[in-house]
């Protein structure tokens, strides 16, 4: 789907390279401006980030349930214009905008806890960055199964609906994991 | 037509399932008793164990033998790199096959950060963490 949307003739590894590089450095920048302000997060007592955490989830897992709370969101599609600029750089430039997680919508709750951990639960600078990078392969991960067989984004999407527990329980995975760092 | 196809793809992706748990646990196995092999030489702990007073069959003993010696690489916090490199690198397909089904890539997600808190792995569970909030975002590809 992504691939198939650029110029023939250049190798699907280069351009699987250029898509992972710009999902990975976008995640990073996100991750190490949410950093930036984790020190405020560091000066909570354990209980407060804890609340912190279970606040931003609440909000994020009402937000999957369909009632109608507002979290920061931009709502627009990435511009297609990125295209322009070639293959491999326009797919980093897309990858890029993608991975920082806050050019483009945000379809799921996880984030949002993600980003209130690292506000919150205040890892190291390197810690953040691991995030940013897990952040852009998760991204990654879908588009590089996709593109090594045959694509079928119908079947994907019905997957998807038909699992209703998905998103409620990576929310949930991704709290506990939160929730195990800020204590420790 | 359509319901049949689902039945059958949700009987390949369990037996995708049993698979890589069944490669997990070999390597936890592998690599359990290969990074013990560097704090204690193993030759004592089987002489050790294999005293006359222990446990009966040789075969049943082996077991447990190997249970306990995954258990101080799971605590350092090794184990789980070694099993995602077992499962990730040298099985890349497989490994890859498994976010064909989002229901397979939650149950492989909730073992690694469980396996990865469980073991004191704080940076294995920060790239987790984040490789879920990103993988999260799948529905909208």
């Amino acid at each position: 789907m992504l691939l198939s949307s650029v110029r023939r003739g250049t190798s699907r590894a280069g351009l699987l390279a250029s898509v992972a590089g710009g999902l990975v450095a976008g995640g990073c920048v996100t991750a190490t401006a949410l950093w930036l302000f984790s020190g405020f997060g560091r000066a909570l007592p354990v209980a407060g980030r804890v609340v912190g955490l279970l606040v931003v989830a609440i909000a994020a897992a009402s937000r999957d349930a369909g009632i109608d709370i507002r979290l920061p969101e931009t709502q627009r599609q990435i511009a297609s214009g990125v295209f322009d600029r070639g293959s491999h750089r326009g797919l980093a430039l897309f990858g890029l905008q993608l991975g920082t997680g806050v050019l483009t919508y945000t379809s799921a709750g996880a984030p949002y806890v993600a980003a209130a951990g690292l506000l919150l639960a205040g890892p190291s600078y390197v810690g953040a960055l691991l995030v940013g990078v897990g952040f852009g392969l998760g991204r990654l991960l879908v588009p590089v199964s996709q593109s090594l067989g045959p694509v079928d984004l119908e079947q994907w999407n019905a997957r998807w609906s038909a699992t209703p527990w998905m998103l409620p329980l990576l929310l949930l995975l991704e709290l506990v994991g939160w929730l195990w760092i800020a204590a420790r | 037509m359509q319901v049949r196809r689902v039945r059958r793809l949700d009987l390949e992706g369990r037996q995708l399932l049993y698979q890589v748990l069944r490669d997990v646990l070999l390597a936890v196995q592998e690599h359990g008793l290969a990074l013990l092999g560097r704090v204690l030489p193993l030759e004592l702990l089987r002489g050790m164990l294999d005293q006359e007073h222990l446990p009966q069959t040789r075969e049943r003993w082996a077991v447990l033998q190997q249970g306990l010696l995954t258990v101080p690489a799971l605590v350092s916090g090794r184990l789980p790199a070694a099993v995602l490199r077992h499962v990730g690198i040298q099985q890349p397909l497989r490994a890859l096959r498994m976010v064909a089904d989002p229901r397979m890539v939650a149950v492989a997600c909730a073992m690694a950060i469980v396996a990865c808190i469980a073991a004191g792995a704080s940076w294995q569970t920060l790239l987790l963490l984040g490789g879920l909030a990103g993988y999260s975002l799948s529905g909208s590809v």
